[in-house]
């Protein structure tokens, strides 16, 4: 019985100890799906805001470019709300812990910003910066107020600092709060402009404040990191020039696809969120690619054109728009178009309030709703094209476990288009795969253009040796699809519903091996 | 060497199916009592593969079996249960009291012919794969167990600890389907439940109250019937128990074009078309028990036996045996027998029983053919004794 029981423990723990030294593995045959898609001519061009225009007959490239946009710096001068005081509190008596002096200071402070006449402001976002010294003897509070600042929830503006002082020597102190949403009225109700108007009083800490006739508080308050929302006032008569360099790369890359484009347009589209007149001169549009330019021809440039005010009803907000429109029959815009600029470089003369203070101070600004002039490209296109790629990297998703013996790609093609389509795969190396018959013809239309019957094919293509390692390495597929016109003069009319559909997938002899 | 230690761990932890020898003792003295099994077997591929897998090696296509019907379930498995425990003679109503402990591990699947081949031939010879009512699990339970036996009854209570569990099992509309080489359509709702072992030696994550019962009946000298269940009652989770059920429909197609651009997206969207519900309403369940019989005819030195097994809540065919035993000298009984079911279909076994004074000891080999490791398709031993203090 003892033997049993040695035997029993011994052969326990050798096997707890033992493991398995030989990987399992066996032979599999297997077959994955890896993309079935449907491609369209879009796919091809691979450029955003390609759409089918209403007949059907063409697409067209359209995108709108930003080319100016008027900031609250480039027509507005700096805004500086910083002032000093030196307040003189008499103290008659001594003021008991915790006890407000019964001594109030109001003063008023006009800040000067050139033409700018504001009377109201709305701050997102802004910081008081305090600096002060003073001969009280020992900590205190200093109480500003705005009466004419209203903070978001409606409440009056006080600001309450503490002031460390405890010897009474003149000390320095700093503070700084930030403050949020914060709207002052810059006219003391309308009677007056750029104002800020403040009381200060001071209270005691927990300490007595003794009795002084000479108490005195020096005070420099700045309005910091102002983050203006809004603003009402008169904006002033002011000249602004600028010149603007904006990038279109787009065309660049249709250039690159030999696409022709005909039939362009360009509007130039004024858009006025900014509650002032104003009066546009475009100086002129020049088109450029690499060392070449041209300059836009255009009855437009160099006329001033006047742009009325936005309108703020309170329940609704009413932009002033309006917009040049620019043709091959009224400018030299074919002849731009076809050098398929990459950038355009425009100079603008812009004038604020060219009839004064018409309005009575009430010229607004949103800093969300500038003042901005935008470029609307519109680009048919012609496809007669000859290569256009549609280049795709799809994953593969099979077992870290497989060895692959053998592998088989197989790809079925269905071609909708009225273009031949050629096919190549490869290795995430660019090691190609080699295909037999990788290219289909176009699709049969009828005499009025319309598809009756798509062309069929069925490839596959053996990996090597090679390829088949890169594959289980990086479980990556690259197809790349060429489009070509079936010749080289004939408008081909590509429908929005003129597809091309494939399916690939995967065939697999693998050993799987589990260590 | 693998296989030296297999031999061995069999022949300890051994099957030991007759119980009715193991009552042989009767002389109301203290007895030390052991009845042990272990089996393996599949309906369709030979042992050998349990032992590639085991120790590594390809699996060749010999390896991998054969199908004779695809409408059938295939089915694997193995279970290994080690009872040890002592009968104490009493001196009031019962004859003896006992006390025992049981460890019982058991695995096992039940699933179609294409789930088999998908996984080790592959997908490119089918078109579907079957999912429907597969199922699969693995437990492993320890038990202690007290009892009393009076006259021809005994009854045991057993309290015990769900070392682990899990389970698997697939919905009756569960399938995958490969349309060429381009797509596969998946239908997945299966439940799944997880019990985990934990650090704490008593409160384990699963709790098991279950009771033992046998009775036996002599209709005449010749002829007695014996049936008992085993291990019925109830299985008490806590709440680090998982259980779960998935329900997802979706198509495969590999990444069409948006998709590659969009594969947060994708994730996203396929997450999303899978619903996982924690499917458990309350905490308790059936424990997995076993009901057996056995009818035994004698006629001189020769006894006729008739007996099934069967055990609930796993992928066990219920087993038909049928053996004839032969009493040679007083001393020594050898048996042979053909059963039906487990987790294989037909086999032929052997059986050694061997008595010396307070001894008694009992080999049972539950398929001769599993030398031929290749070709048999079940292996099964168990060791079964008592001992008279």
């Amino acid at each position: 019985m003892r033997n049993y029981f040695f035997i029993l423990i011994v052969l326990l723990i050798s096997c707890g100890c033992d493991k398995r030294n030989n990987a399992i593995s066996w032979t599999t045959h297997m077959s994955i799906p890896i993309s079935k898609d449907s491609l369209f001519v879009n796919d091809f061009i691979n450029v955003n805001n390609v759409f089918v225009s209403p007949n059907h007959e063409y697409y067209y490239f359209k995108d709108t470019l930003n080319l100016f946009e008027l900031n609250q710096n480039d027509f507005l001068p700096n805004l500086d709300f910083s002032f000093s005081e030196s307040l003189s509190f008499p103290l008659i008596f001594s003021i008991p812990p915790n006890q407000i002096a019964p001594v109030t200071l109001p003063s008023n402070h006009q800040f000067d910003f050139e033409d700018l006449q504001l009377h109201e402001i709305l701050f997102n976002r802004l910081n008081f910066n305090y600096s002060a010294t003073s001969n009280i003897d020992g900590n205190f509070f200093l109480i500003l107020h705005i009466p004419t600042a209203l903070k978001e929830n409606g409440d009056l503006f006080y600001d309450t600092v503490e002031i460390r002082n405890d010897n009474g020597n003149n000390n320095s102190f700093i503070h700084q709060i930030e403050i949020e949403n914060l709207r002052i009225d810059l006219s003391n109700n309308g009677s007056t402009y750029n104002t800020i108007s403040t009381t200060f009083q001071i209270m005691s800490g927990n300490d007595t404040i003794p009795p002084n006739l000479f108490s005195n508080v020096n005070l420099s308050i700045e309005l910091a990191n102002l983050d203006v929302g809004y603003m009402r006032g008169y904006f002033g008569n002011t000249t602004v020039n600028s010149e603007v360099n904006t990038n279109i790369n787009v065309i660049k890359k249709l250039a690159s696809k030999k696409i022709q484009l005909y039939q362009p347009e360009l509007e130039i589209i004024i858009k006025n969120g900014v509650g002032m007149d104003a009066q546009l001169t475009i100086n002129e549009i020049e088109f450029q690619r690499n060392q070449t330019s041209k300059l836009l021809s255009h009855q437009s440039i160099g006329q001033s054109v006047n742009i009325s005010r936005a309108q703020d009803l309170g329940w609704d907000f009413n932009y002033s728009n309006q917009s040049i429109l620019i043709t091959e029959q009224n400018s030299n815009l074919n002849e731009i178009i076809n050098l398929f600029p990459t950038q355009i470089i425009s100079s603008y003369q812009l004038e604020t309030n060219p009839q004064g203070n018409h309005a009575g101070f009430n010229d607004f600004y949103y800093t969300n709703k500038p003042l901005s002039i935008d470029a609307a490209v519109t680009l048919p296109m012609l496809f007669n094209v000859d290569s256009l790629v549609f280049s795709d990297t799809f994953s593969v998703e099979f077992p870290d476990l497989l060895r692959i013996n053998e592998a088989k790609l197989d790809l079925e093609i269905e071609n909708g288009l009225p273009l031949n389509v050629c096919f190549d795969l490869r290795v995430l190396n660019g090691n190609h795969i080699n295909m037999n018959q990788p290219c289909l013809f176009h699709s049969n239309l009828d005499s009025s253009n319309q598809l009756y019957s798509p062309s069929y094919n069925q490839l596959s293509a053996t990996l090597d040796s090679t390829n088949s390692s890169i594959l289980l390495e990086e479980k990556k597929i690259v197809l790349n699809a060429t489009i070509h016109s079936p010749d080289t003069t004939t408008f081909f009319p590509v429908l929005l519903s003129d597809w091309l559909n494939y399916k690939l997938g995967l065939t697999l002899n693998a050993d799987i091996n589990i260590e | 060497m693998r296989n030296h230690y297999l031999i061995w761990l069999t022949l300890i932890f051994s099957f030991g199916n007759n119980y009715a020898q193991s009552d042989s003792a009767v002389n109301r003295k203290f007895e030390l009592y052991s009845a042990n099994y272990f089996h393996i077997g599949s309906t369709h591929f030979p042992i050998k593969l349990y032992s590639t897998l085991l120790n590594g090696g390809y699996i060749n296509e010999k390896l991998k079996g054969e199908f004779n019907n695809k409408n059938e379930f295939l089915r694997l498995g193995g279970e290994a249960q080690s009872d040890i425990g002592i009968k104490i003679p009493s001196m009031k109503k019962v004859d003896y009291s006992y006390i025992g402990f049981r460890q019982l591990f058991t695995f096992g699947g039940r699933y179609h012919q294409s789930l088999f081949q998908f996984i080790f031939d592959g997908n490119q010879e089918l078109d579907f794969v079957n999912l429907s009512k597969s199922a699969f699990h693995n437990r492993n339970f320890q038990l202690l167990q007290f009892g009393i036996i009076k006259n021809n009854i005994s009854v045991r209570l057993s309290i015990g600890n769900v070392l682990s569990e899990n389970t698997l099992t697939f919905n009756s509309s569960d399938f995958i389907e490969f349309n060429n080489n381009y797509t596969w359509n998946v239908h997945l709702s299966p439940s799944f439940s997880s019990i985990s072992n934990n650090k704490n030696l008593f409160k384990k994550n699963g709790q098991v109250f279950s009771m033992d019962g046998r009775i036996i009946k002599h209709l005449n000298p010749q002829l007695d019937f014996e049936m008992g269940v085993q291990n019925l009652g109830v299985l008490h989770y806590s709440n680090e128990a998982l259980f779960k059920q998935i329900d997802t429909n979706f198509v495969f197609e590999g990444f069409s074009f948006e998709q590659i651009l969009n594969l947060n997206e994708t994730i996203e969207h396929i997450s999303n078309t899978s619903t996982i519900d924690n499917n458990q309403n309350t905490s308790f369940k059936l424990t997995p028990y076993s009901v057996w019989g056995i009818t035994n005819y004698d006629i001189d030195s020769y006894t006729y036996s008739l007996s099934f097994f069967y055990r609930h809540d796993s992928q066990f065919i219920p087993r038909f045996n049928f053996m004839v035993s032969k009493q040679i000298k007083s001393k020594l009984s050898l048996s042979s027998n053909i059963a039906y079911g487990g987790f294989t279909q037909f086999q032929w076994g052997a059986r050694l029983l061997y008595s010396y004074k307070n001894h008694s000891f009992g080999i049972n080999y539950m398929n001769i053919t599993s030398f031929l490791p290749s070709w048999s398709k079940s292996f099964g031993v168990g060791l079964n004794f008592n001992i008279m203090l």
